[in-house]
């Protein structure tokens, strides 16, 4: 064996952003929108009266959401103030379709050109992150579906280590 | 506490939730502070005077966060509950203060008490000083804030609970994750061993079933 090199410096620590919390009112009619949106419903917490917490996963995504009692403390954040928060989608007209499906008032397709606002449809040219429909929950927090096809450089962390288990798979058919 | 597992009417098209808007006052201030934490600055885009759009992305997160000038309506620091997972609380919290960044004492909860005047979390307004007692997966915390106040949360996951995770794919993205993962491996199969009274000849095998089963939320080897 040869001298020993240097192992390389370790990266810095992780940290996944994973989930957010928005603010809603009801919660069971929040509950209700988003199971209806077909999104993983992750826990509803319960302890007591004065303490709720429920999270949903969308299909996918490896961030979260999280809603429940009122309990923001000092300033309460208001229902309905989370605006931009964006879902990722490869196919824009794939994703409204769905959403018209689960009969979410979801808006047009639609792209910007400059500091023209919104442009009904798609881009056209389809470029990857220009095109995108809106939607709202029914405390007016605000979602943004953006289609991306191509991922810009750099926006991959492009050195993980992934293992996938086939003995888990073989275990789980018996 | 209960834990409710449910996939109704299951989607057909993936929406990943990739981007928060987060409001700042000052661009360049808060682009300094997220620089400093050592995330990825994946644009800093600007058209004209008035319309400026940037985005960081924590190391290993599949989600990111943008600011800038004209991108929110919302006010300055009020973006609250943006939950960091992290597998070792004290390590990131070593991470920051390294970086010069005032963050939080290690917390967990007391259990069932939700009063008090402190910043809200997962489990409350009650903050007791350290890390959970017994180290349970989901139950430290540390907290730090942007310079507009924006509120951040740090929360230790060591294992996943059931049916958290869509795939059976075990992804570590730094070296230090999957040393951390080999420890504590090694740490339950010197229990393993302690059990069946003598030294497991496979213990890569043991090792590699127990980090799966972690990783993916499945029930832990013993």
């Amino acid at each position: 064996m040869t001298a020993a090199t240097a192992p390389p410096k370790p990266r810095r620590i992780t940290m996944k952003l994973e989930v957010i919390v928005i603010p809603v009112s009801d919660i069971d009619r929040a509950k209700r929108f988003y199971g209806n949106l077909g999104w993983r419903l992750d826990a509803d917490f319960a302890t007591g009266d004065d303490f709720r917490v429920i999270q949903f996963t969308p299909p996918g995504s490896s961030c979260s959401i999280h809603f429940g009692t009122a309990r923001t403390g000092i300033k309460p954040a208001v229902p309905g103030s989370a605006q931009g928060l964006y879902l990722v989608v490869s196919d824009i007209e794939a994703a409204r379709a769905e959403l018209v499906d689960r009969g979410v008032d979801v808006s047009e397709v639609f792209h910007r050109a400059g500091r023209e606002g919104r442009l009904s449809g798609p881009d056209p040219e389809r470029r990857s992150y220009s095109s995108f429909v809106s939607f709202s929950d029914p405390d007016g927090n605000g979602w943004l579906v953006q289609e991306v096809t191509a991922r810009l450089p750099g926006r991959v962390e492009t050195d993980d280590t992934s293992f996938s288990p086939p003995t888990e798979r073989a275990t789980a058919r018996q | 506490m209960t834990t409710t597992i449910e996939t109704p009417n299951a989607p057909t098209v993936d929406m990943k939730f990739e981007i928060v808007v987060i409001p700042v006052s000052d661009v360049d201030r808060a682009k300094r502070f997220y620089d400093g934490l050592g995330w990825r600055l994946d644009a800093d885009f600007a058209a004209g005077e008035d319309y400026r759009v940037i985005q960081f992305t924590p190391p290993g997160s599949a989600c990111s966060v943008i600011f800038g000038k004209n991108v929110t309506a919302a006010a300055p620091g009020s973006a609250q509950g943006l939950y960091l997972i992290v597998s070792d609380i004290e390590a990131a919290r070593k991470e920051l203060l390294g970086r010069g960044i005032a963050v939080s004492e290690a917390f967990h909860d007391a259990g069932g008490v939700y009063a008090g005047s402190d910043e809200p979390y997962l489990f409350g307004r009650l903050r007791v000083g350290g890390p959970d007692p017994d180290r349970r997966s989901y139950r430290s915390y540390a907290s730090f804030k942007d310079p507009d106040g924006n509120g951040w949360l740090f929360q230790e996951v060591t294992t996943r609970l059931p049916g958290r995770v869509d795939t059976d794919d075990t992804t570590f993205s730094s070296a230090t994750e999957l040393a951390a993962a080999l420890r504590r491996a090694a740490a339950a199969h010197g229990e393993h061993e302690k059990r069946i009274g003598r030294h497991d000849e496979d213990w890569p095998s043991w090792y590699a079933e127990y980090i799966f089963r972690e990783q993916t939320g499945k029930q832990l080897a013993s």
